[in-house]
């Protein structure tokens, strides 16, 4: 049996009444303490008397416990605890503080996590395509080469093979010079049956070039891609892990390609990115076949590695007299090409770097607008806070430690914003990556990275000095002047409120900015969308089909195989018209040919006029709804009996531009820079747009189907009613056909056209979703100084109430105040707009940089959102009473 | 570290815990010092990191049929603010008086 059963001890109900003054976390240490001490104090010397008086003082010494728990919470409550001298303790003072005005934190966090996460989802996307290495080592060292037509205004123009063999023989300033073909294919006789894959034709030194290698395997050898080397092939990461479950044994075994045995050799790594397009596997140059052989067709890419030492003006120095050369070697087919030299990183990102690096201003000027808010709202804590940080000050706390309490305060504001900020960003960067399009995603994943999160964590730790340390600092020289209580009523000083309004005006300039940024191209997007393609929008299917090779080797084959395609498709109910093309508008991009016209001079060496040329067969400009402007459709004559012609079509462009009439029907052009065979144009088309819905229409040749029979294309079918059960009908046919035929790559038109426009609608909606967000947040600050200015200024529109001023001029007076500040912003944003715009010169359709009715309205939605950000203050202000205001 | 303000009661708690006053109550009884001014000196030289709080062990306590007490030690700390403040207040060494030793230790 302990003392502690033998009844109360003096006193001790009032120090157990005193520890619920205590947080519970703190209560029974404090309890045991003093109890402890009562204890000892009481029975601790058994032989003791103790008299009533005794009792007496021993209660009135636990008085003494009532302060003692009172200045404890209270120490508690201000973090005024050893932990507030240690950062960890300013940390866990800043939560605590931060959770008692919920309203100030829930503002904060939010603004800022909306700022972080859009900066870091477009970091993340700057990151895949601009900055990334691609897993190419020294990615800095690497150029795009490429031909240079001046007649096509086209300085990237594919090389031909012969160029490619020659440059590489007689440069000096590469340590490897690679040629690539991107989009080659072939079928892959898998269990499953056939499959067409996608095959980037590569020259043997083309991973040497690069920088990379196979993570299993080997690179090819030298000599590995000359025509009769035996067949080697190099799997794709992913074709390895889908189509041979990656099999670790695959190396040495022999997979089978249009019916020809290759050897695997190697397996890349999954961090590799093709260039330019997504493959499957790797083949030696030599597929090309007699594309090798053929100097007028411009197919290569080519990549090269710059010689330590060398810097890439002197490559191009180099370049110059080697085109000369070879125009005059070559003149029928270089008459005019020179050469170009790019860094390979801007060629591979170059159409997507300026929409890019657009919306990453844009994300910055957003955030900018956010740090504004989120400073103005720091101001007003600290101000609020002044008395508190005062009497802290008095009890000793140096202005350091008051600066760090509110800096690590940011920080506690900056690490939660960061986290709901990165949380935030993954959501969006897999929303995002939806609407991305494929040239970004071509160029690599996008996602979050360390790289990323390193921005973000750099980012916040930014954002929370800047809008963390001028508030901190502010405090902290307010304070120390020692002017505790009559500073309740005492207002900011004038600079604060001119810095505050400063602030205010830099955020309405950026909305501004961004807002008409975001207006031309919703503008330019409306166009972009209003543009005819010049074929049907809807009901008009398209898939690819590809004849094996061995299985179809003959013309006359192929002929049978489309022509009963065709016919049996046409049969199928819900079929209104079908054809076929080999290249598919806005989908395949185009071929151009020399067309040189029967009695019109000679053009010089090189310069004829060409056009891009297409296979189409009967029923296709039917199936697509494109009419024929003259002449007539082809038909089922035009076909390779002795008394046929050959038959062309050429589009209203090319008779325009080439054959300088609208109605050149009778006349004959030769094609690829030959005299003969000579085509009769037969009709004239509507132009489409190809290759793209912004480009003006180019010219065009379409060949009948029927006199040069392909080995696949696009079968495009009109249809009734819905697309899925024709495609599965379609899908049922070809395979009775013969099912070593494979059917793939199925589109709705209205998916093509989607496709054809999903970067601008892109940047469209991202930098509208900016724009709204900067609009808001500029409206939020204003909202916020303007109903600052207002509770400041209390009293004083109390007395002039009171001397008469009515309700309307007050609202009158605060709203002046807020048209002053937009009136500043105005002459300075429109500046913003000049500049802001003209650097998207290049992301517009159809629509001027300096668009009027685009910055009228701009301007109208920034006046909008700044007129109600001031009314529910000035309305506030107007019903302030007189009486309470003075006497308040 | 930002400045401490030793008042001088609080040099006297320092002091008293110095000469071996080691518990709350003990310090109370040697200084004269009322146990609502003590009990917060204890606690913030404690949090200033100039006296360092233990219980004691519960076997010692067992034996003495108590509950174990909350005794104060000095630290370095503390006894480089008791120096300073034996500078700014000279009399405070003559302050508690000079034969008295703790009740219990």
């Amino acid at each position: 049996m302990t003392a502690h059963d033998q009844g109360r001890l003096p006193g001790e109900t009032l120090v157990r009444l005193a520890a619920y003054a205590l947080p519970a976390s703190r209560r029974e240490e404090w309890l045991a303490e003093w109890l402890a001490e009562l204890e000892w104090n009481w029975r601790g010397d058994p032989q003791a008397r103790r008299s009533p008086r005794d009792a007496f003082r021993l209660r009135l010494r636990c008085v003494g416990a009532i302060v003692d728990a009172v200045t404890l919470r209270r120490r508690i409550e201000r973090g005024d605890e050893s932990r507030s001298h240690s950062m960890a303790g300013d940390a866990w003072f800043a939560v605590r503080s931060l959770r008692r005005t919920p309203m100030f934190t829930a503002v904060v966090v939010t603004t800022l996590a909306l700022c972080i996460g859009a900066t870091t989802s477009v970091f993340s996307i700057v990151e895949s395509a601009l900055l990334n290495g691609l897993g190419y080592r020294q990615i800095d060292r690497l150029v795009a080469v490429w031909s240079d037509n001046p007649k096509e205004s086209n300085d990237h123009y594919q090389v031909s093979v012969g160029d490619y063999v020659d440059w590489r023989a007689r440069t000096h300033s590469y340590a490897q010079l690679a040629g690539f073909f991107p989009s080659w294919n072939a079928l892959y006789a898998g269990p499953d049956g056939m499959e067409r894959i996608d095959v980037g034709a590569v020259s043997a030194n083309f991973l040497r070039t690069l920088g990379a290698s196979p993570s299993l395997g080997r690179d090819f050898a030298d000599g590995e891609d000359r025509p009769g080397a035996a067949g080697t092939v190099i799997l794709s990461h992913e074709f390895w892990s889908r189509a041979l479950q990656a099999d670790p044994r695959i190396v040495g075994q022999s997979l089978t390609f249009d019916g020809k045995p290759y050897v695997v050799i190697g397996v890349l790594s999954s961090r590799f990115v093709f260039p330019q397009a997504r493959v499957d596997v790797l083949l030696p140059l030599s597929v090309l076949g007699t594309y090798l052989e053929r100097r007028e067709v411009h197919m290569l890419s080519v990549v090269g590695r710059l010689r330590d030492g060398v810097v890439i003006d002197a490559a191009r120095r180099e370049a110059a007299p080697i085109a000369a050369q070879l125009r005059e070697e070559h003149a029928k087919e270089d008459g005019a090409l020179g050469i170009t030299v790019r860094p390979l990183r801007d060629d591979l990102a170059g159409e997507v770097r300026r929409p890019i690096l657009i919306l990453f201003a844009a994300v910055c000027a957003v955030l900018l607008i956010g740090c504004a808010n989120v400073t103005n709202l720091m101001f007003g804590r600290a101000w609020s806070r002044r008395q508190e940080l005062s009497v802290r000050m008095a009890m000793g706390a140096s202005p350091g430690a008051i600066v760090q309490q509110l800096l690590v305060e940011s920080a506690v504001i900056a690490i939660a914003s960061g986290a709901v900020g990165v949380a935030l960003a993954m959501v969006a960067t897999r929303a995002l990556s939806s609407l991305l399009p494929l040239s970004i995603t071509r160029l690599g994943p996008v996602a979050l990275d360390g790289r990323v999160l390193a921005f973000t964590l750099a980012v916040s730790v930014v954002v929370t000095l800047a809008c963390g340390a001028a508030p901190a600092l502010g405090a902290a020289r307010g304070t120390s002047g020692g002017t505790l209580v009559a500073s309740a009523r005492m207002s900011h000083g004038r600079s604060t409120r001119r810095m505050y309004r400063a602030l205010v005006v830099g955020e309405l300039v950026l909305a501004l900015v961004l807002t008409a940024g975001a207006g031309l191209l919703i503008n330019s997007f409306a166009r972009l969308s209003g543009v005819d393609p010049g074929f049907r929008r809807d009901r008009v299917v398209r898939m690819k089909f590809a004849l094996p090779q061995n299985t179809y080797a003959t013309p006359a084959s192929r002929f049978r195989y489309n022509q009963s395609l065709l016919e049996q498709v046409r049969a199928l109910p819900g079929v209104r018209a079908a054809g076929t093309i080999n290249r598919f508008p806005l989908h395949d991009g185009m071929v151009t040919t020399a067309v040189m016209v029967e009695g019109d001079p000679a053009p010089p060496p090189g310069l004829a006029p060409t056009a891009d040329y297409r296979i189409a067969s009967v029923g296709y400009f039917r199936a697509m709804g494109i009419s024929m402007a003259a002449g007539r459709d082809f038909a089922a004559t035009d076909n390779t009996d002795s008394t046929a012609h050959l038959a062309v079509i050429v589009n209203e462009t090319a008779a325009r531009t080439i054959l300088h009439s609208p109605n050149p029907i009778g006349r004959r052009v030769g094609l690829g820079g030959n005299a003969r065979p000579l085509f009769t144009i037969v009709g004239v088309v509507r132009d489409v747009h190809d290759p793209s819905l912004r480009e003006a229409p180019r010219p065009q040749v379409f060949l009948s189907a029927q006199q040069a029979p392909q080995s696949g294309g696009n079968l495009v079918i009109y249809y009734e009613g819905t697309s899925t059960p024709i495609v599965a009908q379609v899908r049922r046919l070809v395979q009775s056909i013969d099912n070593g035929v494979p059917l793939f790559d199925v589109q709705t038109i209205g998916d093509v056209l989607d496709k054809a426009s999903v970067s601008d609608r892109f940047t469209t909606v991202v930098l509208s979703a900016f724009s709204f967000l900067a609009l808001l947040l500029a409206a939020l600050g204003t909202y916020a100084v303007m109903a600052y200015g207002v509770s400041e200024r209390t009293r004083e529109i109390g007395v002039r109430m009171a001397l008469g001023a009515r309700a309307t001029d007050v609202l009158a007076m605060v709203m002046r105040e807020g048209a002053v500040l937009f009136a500043l912003a105005l002459p300075l944003a429109l500046g913003g707009v000049w500049a802001g715009t003209r650097a998207m010169r290049s992301l517009l359709f159809d629509t001027a940089p300096d668009d009027p009715r685009t910055l009228a309205f701009s301007i109208a939605a920034l006046a909008v959102a700044t007129a109600v950000a001031c009314y529910l203050p000035a309305r506030r202000a107007s019903r302030v009473d007189p009486t309470t205001a003075i006497r308040g | 570290m930002p400045s401490f303000r030793l008042t001088y009661p609080t040099a006297i708690v320092l002091l008293a815990v110095t000469r071996g006053f080691r518990h709350g109550f003990d310090v109370i009884d040697v200084s004269g010092l009322k146990s609502g001014t003590v009990y917060p000196i204890l606690r913030r030289l404690e949090d200033a990191g100039m006296l360092r709080a233990r219980w004691e062990s519960v076997a010692d306590a067992r034996d003495a049929q108590r509950p174990p007490r909350r005794y104060y030690q000095i630290t370095g700390a503390g006894s480089q603010a008791l120096r300073d403040a034996h500078e700014r207040y000279p009399g405070l060494a003559r302050t508690l008086a000079p034969g008295a030793t703790p009740a219990t230790t």
